[in-house]
C-alpha cells in the first residue's frame, strides 16, 4: 500500500513496520493496541512472514527475541499491561544485543486502568520497567504519519545500535484517521553481517561505534545469548572489569549518539514568551493554542519531542533557553517534566491530566494566561 | 468554510465508527481536510460509543472534536453524555424513537433506527443517519459519500447500506421534515 491514504494509527504502525522490512509479529491482542495484530495477521502470511498470536505477552516478546535472533526483523505492539509483562525479557534483549520493536499504545491508568481510554503515562516504564542500568530508544508520534514514520525509524534504529527499540502512542493517535502519505520506498538500514575467519570470532567485540557484529543463529559463526554478563566470546562472566565494560558499552553505544537521533520539533517565533514542550496527542493541543492564542498577545513556541528515550537534553535545553516561560503539557503527573528540569530547566512547570480526557487546546491557552502572565508583562 | 466538527454518537455496534470515516472520506475526495476519531468502551456491542469528524478547507492542527457544532444523537445515554446545560449545540439531529427531547428546543427528530429496520438492515442507521446530514447540510458531495461507502462495506452488504443512505437522502431534503431553513447554513 503505497501514496495517499486515510489510516488509523495503528494501521500506519503496522504498514510502517511492513516498509521498514518486518516479516515477523508475535502478540497478545490488547486495547486499544489490537489492530497491529489484526492486520498483522492479515497482512504478514502473504507476504512470506509469520504472525503468531501467542498465550501471552511474556511469551511474545520472546519470540520476536527468538526471530530477531534467527534474522528477522521482528515486532509486537501491546499497551501498558502488556509492557510490564514484557519488561524481564526487554532487559534480555538489551543485555543480548538483539533488534527488535515493541510499540506500546499507551492507555489509561496503572494495572490493567482503563482499556479503552488514552494515557501517556508509561514514559518511565518504558526507561526503567527492566531492572538494571541500561539505555533504552523510545519515539514518541503525534500524528498517523508520524507513526508510519517513525515506526519505520524505530526498526533502522534497532538494526543499527542492536537494541529493543519502543514506539510509544496513545489511544487517542492509535485509533485517530488522518492523511498519510506512505511512499514507494523508505530508507531502511538493515544489520551489519559477520565477514572475516569463523575461529576466533567474538560476537560481542565492539565494532564501528561501540556496536557489536553478531551472526544469526544458524550461521557458521557461533552465537551464544546470554542475560547474564558476558565477555566478547558470549561466555557469562563475574569478572568485575567484564560487567563494567559491558554495561558501560551497552549504554554508551546509545547515549554517545543521541544527536543522530529524531529531533525535537520547534514551531514559533524566535524568542516566544512562553515555550510549551509537549509529544504525543498532547502535542497537537499545543500546537493548536499556539496558533489561536498569536491573536491574543501572547507568543508561544511549541517544542515537540520525537525521541523520548534517551531524553534530549541538550536540544531542550538549547531551545528553551529563548523564552522565559516553559510549560510542559502531558497526560500524566509531570513525567517528562522531571525530565525538562534535569536538564537544567528548572523553571519549567507542568500542564498535567490524570483522567483520560486529552489537553485541549483551550486549556492551554488559559494555563499560559493564568501561569505565565508576568511573561506577558 | 467553517471548522466543522461533527459528533456521531450512541452505542456500541451502530456502525458510528464506520459512518465517521465514510463521511471523512467523503471530505477528503471532495478536496476537504477531515480527521476521524474513535472513542468507546470495553465491549464489543453496547455502551456507550462516538465517532467524531473534523472537516475544514484548512489543515487540521487538532483532530479532536472540542465542541460539535453538529452532533447526531442516537441514544439516551449519548444524549445525556453531550448535551450539557449551556453547552448549546448548533444542530442536533436524534433518534426520537430513542431520545427524548424538551419540547421547544430547535433539533431534528427522526425515527432513525426504525426506518433502518424497515429497510432491513437495522444495522445501517448510521449510514442513514449520514444521508440526513449530507443532504441537511450540503457538507460534502453525495456521490463522494457513496464512492466511500463502496469502498468501505463487503459487495454483500452494499445494496442494504446504499438503500439506508438514499433513504437519508431523501428525508433530509424532503420539505416534509421542514429542514429546508437550514440548507444555507454552511
Amino acid at each position: 500500500m503505497t501514496g495517499n491514504q486515510f489510516l488509523q494509527g495503528n494501521e500506519a504502525c503496522t504498514y510502517g513496520g511492513l516498509a521498514a522490512g518486518a516479516l515477523f509479529f508475535a502478540g497478545y491482542p490488547i486495547s486499544p493496541a489490537t489492530e497491529i495484530a489484526e492486520l498483522c495477521s492479515n497482512l504478514l502470511p502473504a507476504k512470506g512472514g509469520v504472525f503468531i498470536q501467542m498465550e501471552d505477552e511474556i511469551a511474545s516478546i520472546a519470540a520476536v527475541i527468538g526471530a530477531s535472533l534467527g534474522g528477522m526483523k521482528a515486532f509486537t505492539a501491546t499497551s501498558g499491561p502488556g509492557l510490564s509483562l514484557m519488561q524481564e525479557n526487554i532487559g534480555l534483549a538489551i543485555m543480548a544485543e538483539v533488534p527488535c520493536v515493541i510499540i506500546n499504545v499507551q492507555r489509561f491508568g496503572l494495572s490493567t486502568g482503563i482499556a479503552t481510554q488514552p494515557g501517556q503515562s508509561d514514559i518511565m516504564a518504558t526507561r526503567w520497567g527492566t531492572h538494571g542500568d541500561h539505555s533504552i530508544i523510545a519515539l514518541a508520534p503525534s500524528s498517523v504519519q508520524e507513526c508510519f514514520d517513525l515506526t519505520v525509524e524505530a526498526f533502522n534504529l534497532a538494526e543499527r545500535f542492536r537494541t529493543p527499540v519502543v514506539v510509544l502512542t496513545d489511544a487517542v493517535i492509535a485509533h485517530l484517521r488522518e492523511s498519510v502519505y506512505i511512499p514507494e520506498q523508505v530508507k531502511i538500514i538493515n544489520r551489519t553481517r559477520p565477514s572475516g575467519p569463523v575461529e576466533g570470532y567474538r560476537p560481542y567485540a565492539p565494532g564501528e561505534n561501540l556496536v557489536p557484529v553478531p551472526p544469526n543463529f544458524g550461521d557458521e559463526y557461533i552465537l551464544r545469548v546470554t542475560g547474564l554478563v558476558h565477555d566478547e566470546y558470549g561466555y557469562s562472566s563475574d569478572n568485575p572489569d567484564v560487567g563494567g565494560q559491558l554495561v558501560n558499552r551497552l549504554i554508551d553505544k546509545i547515549e554517545n549518539y543521541t544527536r543522530e537521533l529524531p529531533q525535537p520539533e520547534y514551531t514559533g517565533p524566535e524568542n516566544p514568551d512562553v515555550i510549551i514542550i509537549s509529544y504525543g496527542i498532547s502535542a497537537r493541543s499545543a500546537l493548536a493554542a499556539a496558533r489561536r492564542i498569536r491573536c491574543q498577545g501572547i507568543s508561544l513556541g511549541v517544542l515537540k519531542l520525537k525521541t523520548i528515550w534517551p531524553f534530549p537534553e541538550q536540544a531542550v535545553a538549547k531551545i528553551c533557553a529563548r523564552a522565559p516561560r516553559v510549560v510542559v503539557a502531558e497526560m500524566n503527573k509531570g513525567q517528562i517534566l522531571r525530565e525538562v528540569k534535569a536538564a537544567g530547566i528548572t523553571r519549567a512547570i507542568g500542564l498535567n491530566r490524570t483522567d483520560t480526557r486529552v489537553i485541549m487546546p483551550g486549556e492551554i491557552i488559559s494555563y499560559v494566561k493564568e501561569r505565565c502572565a508576568c511573561a506577558t508583562g | 468554510m467553517k471548522r466543522w466538527q461533527i459528533l456521531l454518537c450512541g452505542s456500541g455496534g451502530q456502525g458510528l465508527g464506520l459512518a465517521g470515516k465514510i463521511l471523512a472520506t467523503a471530505a477528503l475526495y471532495d478536496g476537504l481536510y477531515a480527521v476521524q476519531s474513535q472513542s468507546y468502551g470495553a465491549r464489543a456491542r453496547g455502551g456507550y460509543s462516538a465517532s467524531g469528524v473534523v472537516i475544514n478547507n484548512r489543515n487540521i492542527y487538532f483532530p479532536l472534536i472540542e465542541q460539535p457544532n453538529l452532533l447526531l444523537v442516537l441514544t439516551e445515554e449519548a444524549y445525556q453524555k453531550n448535551v450539557t446545560p449551556g453547552h448549546d449545540v448548533e444542530h442536533i439531529i436524534f433518534d426520537s424513537d430513542y431520545v427524548p427531547l424538551a419540547p421547544g428546543q430547535q433539533k431534528y427528530g427522526l425515527p432513525l433506527a426504525r426506518w433502518a429496520g424497515e429497510l432491513d438492515n437495522p444495522k445501517g442507521v448510521a449510514i442513514l443517519s449520514l444521508g440526513v446530514i449530507t443532504a441537511l447540510f450540503g457538507l460534502v458531495t453525495p456521490e463522494n459519500v457513496e464512492r466511500a461507502i463502496a469502498e468501505n462495506i463487503a459487495p454483500a452488504l452494499l445494496e442494504a447500506n446504499l438503500r439506508c443512505y438514499r433513504k437519508g437522502m431523501e428525508v433530509g431534503g424532503s420539505e416534509k421534515y421542514t429542514f429546508s431553513p437550514l440548507k444555507n447554513l454552511n
